[in-house]
């Protein structure tokens, strides 16, 4: 693990991308945090009076129709985006992982079950479960969490399933087993820390994948409830006042664009890390 | 190879049965009655029971099932909430309007990506390929909903050239096809690329400089051909999107495709359409997957025979 993190950081050196995304990223959790902090910025006064103004030194970001400042809005969808993005990524990995971990490890007729209902999840095009989802059970940020997770599993089930594949043939393992060491401990301590790595990349490149997903929902009006502000919603609402106020569209966009190529690059500059043969833009 | 087109397609009916399964218990979980939803809470009582049995929908769930089955097999995929049209004959011409879209959003990224495909994979590792791998990056890292109103507001508000909404022939496919195409072309653009650098540093290529053809002949006639398997699959995938509709972007433009019809259904609480076109749309995307899977097989013999 230690050769990695000196990998990673000589290959951050040369990789200035990877560097100034790196300071995006902070400079937006330090943001999504900042509602959790003081709570009175998640109160967003409606000043009608104001509606639609265009950005100026009183609001920098210009006021929405709604009359609610488009900046407070940018930093509590930024909150959402990060709740939303981390409860999905950790919810799929506490499912996908052992899951994948049983089917690989075991095979047989469990691994038959589980890549069976795999290959049903994976039969629905990208974002059409979750909409159907979304669509029968209303919206919520629980709601979004789950649909996104359900769906997001699969795909650290099938990195894990294919290492434990590999692995569990391997002379270490064999090894182990016959020193007496039980399937448990094989699984977690022998074969587990070598799936790290794949997972750290697909992790962080799922993280952008669920803030677009999450934004996407929202933008067709099946993401979070109106209780919480989601860059979805912004956008969504600011196509009415395309042609008036493109401001409007423009603020949340690049907030949304700025995580998500910042997370790419990174998660880019981790799969260089752990798999320098491959070269190449990052995965969905 | 009969045999084996045999077991994929088995396979696919399998999936097909699960994914109806899953689609209906999901319908049948959504809380409170769909007589509620339809005839608002305070219609009476006798009015939603013969609302429920019109529809089949006061029967034991377990029957409800094996009609749904039934009648999915005879291609029904159930009526309409509102006006007990069938949900078919809802869906069929929504699904020609995105097959349409779906067409010249593919041809467009297909001529993008190998071009730019080729162009990095010839000067991998200089400049033009280290831009382009950047450009694409950044190209995936925007999402549909920001690329289409991007576009939409240069070209059809300021420059006024294309229309702002629907299909009103020709000059509307362009926004959007472009808007679908240019996040797909990012993704497969870098697949041919790295197809094509692979395949290069094959001894074949080195026998074929050495013969003395020029980088373009060998590109056309020895490179691209190979490095065009590996790209097969993500390229049916794509087919297979942007063929079940691509909800978001249809609903930018307000595109009268799948996508659209999807969350209109979604607005007015027309459930059987939303698990009509979701079922239409896995079954169109499980076809482009079999279809790449046949390609696969006969493009290349060493999966054909293995």
């Amino acid at each position: 693990m230690k050769d990695f993190v000196l990998r990673f950081f000589k290959i951050l050196n040369k990789d200035k991308f990877a560097v100034i995304s790196g300071f995006i990223l902070l400079f937006w959790i330090i943001i999504a945090f900042l509602p959790f902090m003081i709570p009175s910025l998640t109160n967003i006064p409606l000043t009608l009076n104001e509606r639609l103004a265009n950005p100026s030194s009183k609001f920098l970001f210009g006021v929405d129709g709604n009359g609610q400042s488009v900046g407070l809005l940018i930093m509590n969808g930024a909150s959402t985006s990060l709740i939303v993005s981390l409860f999905t990524v950790s919810m799929s990995l506490f499912v996908g992982i052992p899951l994948g971990a049983i089917a690989g490890f075991f095979g047989g007729r469990i691994d038959i079950f589980i890549s069976r209902f795999i290959d049903i999840l994976l039969a629905f095009p990208p974002m059409v479960l979750p909409i159907a989802i979304m669509a029968f059970f209303g919206g919520g940020l629980i709601n979004v969490v789950i649909a996104l997770s359900l769906t997001g599993w699969v795909s650290y089930a099938r990195v894990v399933r294919g290492q434990f594949l590999s692995f569990k043939e391997r002379e270490f393992v064999v090894a182990a087993q016959s020193l007496g060491a039980s399937s448990t401990r094989v699984m977690f301590k022998h074969i587990f820390p070598n799936t790290i790595s794949p997972l750290a990349v697909q992790a962080t490149f799922s993280l952008a994948g669920v803030i677009i997903a999450e934004a996407g929902l929202s933008f067709l009006g099946l993401g979070v409830s109106q209780a919480h502000v989601s860059w979805g919603g912004l956008l969504n609402s600011a196509r009415d006042y395309l042609t008036s106020n493109p401001t409007l569209a423009f603020f949340p966009s690049l907030a949304l664009f700025s995580v998500v190529a910042s997370l790419n690059f990174i998660g880019e500059t981790l799969r260089l890390t752990f798999d320098p043969k491959s070269i190449g833009a990052g995965r969905m | 190879m009969l045999k084996v087109l045999f077991q994929r397609f088995l396979q696919l009916l399998i999936v097909l049965w699960g994914i109806s399964t899953l689609i209906f218990f999901m319908q049948r979980m959504i809380p409170g009655s769909p007589a509620d939803s339809v005839l608002g809470a305070d219609a009476s009582e006798i009015d939603k029971l013969e609302w429920l049995a019109r529809y089949g929908l006061d029967l034991p769930v377990w029957k409800q099932y094996f009609y749904f089955i039934i009648n999915l097999i005879r291609g029904d995929l159930g009526k309409s909430y509102h006006d007990f049209t069938p949900v078919v004959e809802i869906i069929l011409p929504r699904l020609w309007q995105t097959i349409q879209l779906a067409s010249v959003a593919f041809i467009f990224s297909l001529l993008l990506a190998t071009a730019f495909g080729m162009l990095s994979a010839a000067k991998a590792g200089k400049l033009t390929d280290k831009t382009s791998a950047i450009v694409s990056l950044l190209a995936i890292s925007a999402p549909s909903f920001i690329i289409g109103p991007i576009l939409m507001w240069i070209f059809s508000v300021k420059l006024e050239l294309f229309p702002l909404f629907g299909n009103e022939g020709a000059s509307s496919f362009v926004l959007p096809a472009v808007t679908l195409g240019a996040s797909l072309a990012a993704f497969s653009s870098r697949m041919i690329r790295s197809g094509i650098v692979d395949v290069l540093q094959e001894d074949y290529i080195r026998t074929a400089k050495s013969k003395g053809l020029s980088p373009i002949q060998i590109l056309a006639k020895h490179a691209l051909r190979n490095a065009f398997l590996p790209t097969l699959t993500i390229l049916g995938m794509q087919l297979g999107v942007l063929l079940s509709g691509t909800v978001i972007t249809e609903q930018i433009f307000n595109w009268p495709g799948l996508g659209s019809l999807v969350v209109e259904a979604v607005q007015q609480r027309e459930y059987n359409i939303v698990s009509g076109c979701v079922i239409v749309m896995a079954t169109i995307y499980v076809f482009c997957n079999l279809i790449v899977d046949i390609l696969y097989r006969v493009f290349d013999p060493r999966v054909r025979f293995s």
